[in-house]
């Protein structure tokens, strides 16, 4: 095994592989985003698709493929491109879905007068693209773009570690050097790596996304009335702090500057090109034609490429059943699955308990006073934007030698995964509590446990419901990395899903059973979505939503 | 001149805030006395603090200097003997109508099944029966308003505060709804001796009030006690009632 010493050359070198990372997924996702939200948004039966199977992706947690994701871009690519398109792909799946939901919104959205206008001036498609669908789209876009990079870290830095797990397949990147500072016992590299890494963070946050975020803003259109309500996520809060010193007003200036030079050269190409295509080009019949036919012969030469590789799979998949069958241990695994998801959701659940025991009071006390929201809120905000997953590693090596410390470690990270969820969409609850309505009570004597009947629970019902839904998402992946981790002596395996699914790939190495844990991973999870989470979000929308003026 | 110990009594209120290093003088020195049963309005232009005024009255706000008094009882946190109705009506949209009235009486210890039967006499007086067990997302705005106001009549107060109350809704039913109060404040036999309300409506504050307070604008001062002396029922269209809004009017230009 490789050792990492102290060496904080290598640690930029690290850093800025995760972030090379990072910042292909998110290329990827914005690609994805408008192609498909635009295509989802344009055609209603294409949309009514999309957006069904966007839904059940966005579900599922991400994490749980990555080892076959690993196993299949290992198949693809060899070793090193495997497994760095893997981790790639990972992320992209951890930033695409919303912000194409987000594009979605917002071309359906626009205002049907918007709309008749550009048909009443005649716009060119192009056109039309440029000055219509894309400003539209923009504001919500950047939104999703700043939510799916601060989850991007958590998956990143997941990825790493757990492709860390499988010695073979370890990527350099910040995520692998805590994970192997820590599986050394080396804590000042320990220290050193997450410092790094939430030096990192904040540094993107304030030289790239505050710009554009405040770049955004000028492509919001006012609608009367409603506004949208931006649920507060702690990463981004910090940001707005900054966003607000001098020092990044002046920057900003400078940058808003540079953005307009780009966007001049963007616009003015597009018209170049859009002169060059010719504006009546796009509604001709053989132009069309010429598109679908391009579109199919590279869809065609993409399947002639993979093919090969394809049918190697399906092979390796035949071949992997048989040997599943055949082999009582593989057995074994698979029919404890019952008792391994059982173990999985005790753990989901207790973390669930403690998370709702202590952000409801906090929440209630941070939402109360303006004091405690501008100390203690930003606190939480910067504890919050640094991924669980980095000091996990840390808490395993203190609660390792008791015998049920690594069940605990597992609910500590699974806690990581779902606490901020659940407090920062409490807090938003507690503050839309609105003013008459707290006075209403005041005057009236509400007090005590008819306080909160009468008044705080309705309010911050739907968000709490938000927050869960949400909570239990991210406590999923927290889940997969928490049950099985490889130390440099040892490797602790605790029995559940994610252990389950971790062994298939790196001990067993089998496919099928691989696919096996995932289908019963995500049948569970959807089943519970919509018996459960689905129902109560829109019987609790329904009752406990508040409207002006009620 | 005002003679302490009335019912109410405004004695040198002023309100400031602190907000982002600036200090802002809300409402200086405001003195009045109410002693005898009767409507008061405040008008003023936006922002002058009528609102705010209201508030430090009915106890949701300490004054920064100065008192008010409630039978010559200085009034700290929230007064019993008040109650206010809301400009949005403040309503708890997942309760019925009539678990809506009877948080009027949270503080009121008397048995449940006489505070449901006051809650129905009340919600009689305002004209909701049998809507009783609908709840506020079902009610039209002026609907929404009768059961603030219920809920505010439902604890006998001696004092009836309304901030803005007719503003959310439309001309007719803010008429309608305006005559109700009238009527209720008419009707020895109900509660509320004296009705303080805040309004930017000039024509309302005469139509209702028998005195006007006139703020100025920001910091808000008394700038006229102006009594109306117009018979009930009053009627819109008479040289009497323009007379008195056109001097009102004119205290603001």
């Amino acid at each position: 095994m490789i050792a990492i010493h102290f060496d904080a050359y290598q640690l930029i070198v690290f850093a800025f592989f995760s972030l090379m990372r990072m910042f292909s997924a998110m290329l990827l996702s914005v690609l994805f985003a408008v192609i498909v939200g635009m295509a989802a948004a344009r055609r209603k039966r294409v949309g009514r698709v999309l957006i069904a199977i966007l839904d059940i992706l966005q579900s599922v947690p991400i994490l749980g493929f990555f080892p076959a994701a690993i196993f299949f871009f290992v198949l693809l690519y060899g070793n090193v491109w495997g497994v760095e398109m893997a981790a790639v792909f990972l992320i992209f799946t951890s930033m695409a879905w919303n912000m194409a939901f987000s594009v979605y919104e917002s071309v359906t959205t626009i205002p049907d007068e918007l709309l008749e206008v550009s048909e009443v001036f005649g716009l060119s498609p192009w056109r039309r693209f440029t000055t219509l669908y894309l400003p539209a789209t923009v504001p919500r876009l950047v939104y999703n773009m700043l939510l799916s990079w601060a989850g991007g870290w958590y998956f990143l830095t997941a990825a790493e570690i757990i492709a860390f797990g499988a010695a073979n397949y370890a990527l350099p990147g910040l995520g692998r050097f805590i994970a192997q500072s820590a599986s050394t016992y080396s804590w000042l590299d320990l220290g050193a790596g997450i410092v790094v890494l939430v030096a990192v963070i904040l540094t993107i946050e304030y030289l790239l996304w505050h710009p554009l975020e405040v770049y955004s803003e000028r492509f919001k259109y006012e609608s009367t009335g409603s506004q949208i309500v931006r649920p507060v996520v702690g990463p981004m809060m910090i940001g707005h702090r900054i966003a607000h010193s001098r020092g990044f007003v002046r920057l900003r200036g400078r940058l808003l500057r540079r953005t307009a030079v780009l966007s001049a050269i963007i616009s003015k190409s597009g018209r170049l090109l859009g002169s060059i295509v010719g504006r009546r080009l796009f509604h001709k019949k053989a132009f069309k034609r010429a598109v679908a036919l391009i579109v199919t012969a590279v869809v065609l030469l993409i399947l002639y490429d993979v093919s090969p590789d394809l049918l190697r799979g399906t092979r390796y998949l035949v071949e992997d059943t048989t040997k599943l069958m055949s082999s009582s241990d593989m057995m074994k695994e698979m029919y404890s699955l019952p008792v391994y998801l059982g173990y999985s959701v005790s753990r989901l659940a207790a973390a669930y308990v403690i998370s709702v025991v202590w952000t409801i009071p906090v929440a209630y006390l941070i939402g109360r006073s303006e004091r405690a929201m501008s100390v203690v809120l930003p606190f939480f905000e910067v504890v919050a934007s640094i991924p669980g997953i980095a000091y996990f590693p840390l808490i395993l090596v203190l609660l390792l030698d008791f015998s049920w410390g690594p069940n605990l470690a597992s609910v500590v990270l699974v806690l990581t995964g779902m606490q901020w969820y659940l407090l920062f969409n409490v807090v938003a609850g507690m503050r839309s509590i609105p003013n008459e309505l707290s006075e209403a009570s005041n005057m009236f004597g509400l007090k005590g446990t008819r306080l909160w009947k009468v008044l705080i629970l309705p309010v911050i019902a739907p968000t709490f419901v938000t927050g869960s839904i949400t909570a239990w998402g991210g406590g999923w992946n927290a889940l997969i990395v928490s049950e099985y981790i490889a130390f440099t002596d040892r490797t602790i395996r605790l029995p559940g899903l994610g252990g389950f699914l971790d062994a298939a790939t790196f001990v067993y190495g089998n496919i099928a059973l691989m696919l096996i844990g995932l289908f019963v991973m995500s049948a569970f999870i959807i089943t519970l979505n919509s018996l459960v989470w689905h129902r109560l979000y829109s019987w609790v929308s329904g009752k406990y939503k508040m409207e002006i003026g009620t | 001149m005002s003679r302490v110990g009335g019912l109410l009594d405004v004695i040198d209120v002023s309100k400031s805030y602190a907000a982002s290093g600036k200090h802002i003088d809300v409402l200086r020195d405001i003195s009045f006395s109410i002693d005898k049963p009767e409507v008061v309005s405040i008008v003023g232009p936006s922002g002058c603090g009528k609102s705010t005024l209201l508030r430090i009255i009915v106890g949701f706000l300490p004054p920064t200097k100065g008192k008010v008094l409630h039978h010559g009882e200085e009034v700290k946190g929230v007064d019993l003997g008040m109650s206010l109705v809301f400009q949005n009506f403040a309503l708890f949209p997942w309760l019925s109508v009539q678990d809506n009235v009877l948080i009027g009486l949270e503080h009121v210890q008397i048995p449940h099944e006489q505070k449901v039967e006051k809650a129905h006499h009340v919600i009689q007086e305002v004209g909701l029966e049998g809507f009783e067990e609908a709840t506020p997302k079902e009610l039209s705005g002026g609907m929404k308003q009768r059961v603030g106001l219920a809920r505010a009549l439902v604890r006998d107060p001696e004092i009836l505060l309304m901030d803005e109350p007719f503003s959310s809704l439309d001309a007719l039913t803010a008429e309608t709804l305006r005559n109700d109060v009238l009527r209720v404040w008419a009707d020895k036999s109900l509660a509320p001796n004296v009705v303080v309300m805040v309004t930017h409506n000039i024509e309302e504050a005469v139509y209702m009030s028998d005195r006007v307070l006139v703020l100025s604008s920001r910091p808000g001062r008394v700038i006229e006690d102006y009594q109306v002396r117009l018979t009930r029922p009053r009627d819109r269209r008479s040289p009497e009632f323009y007379k008195c809004v056109d001097e009102i009017t004119s205290l603001f230009t």
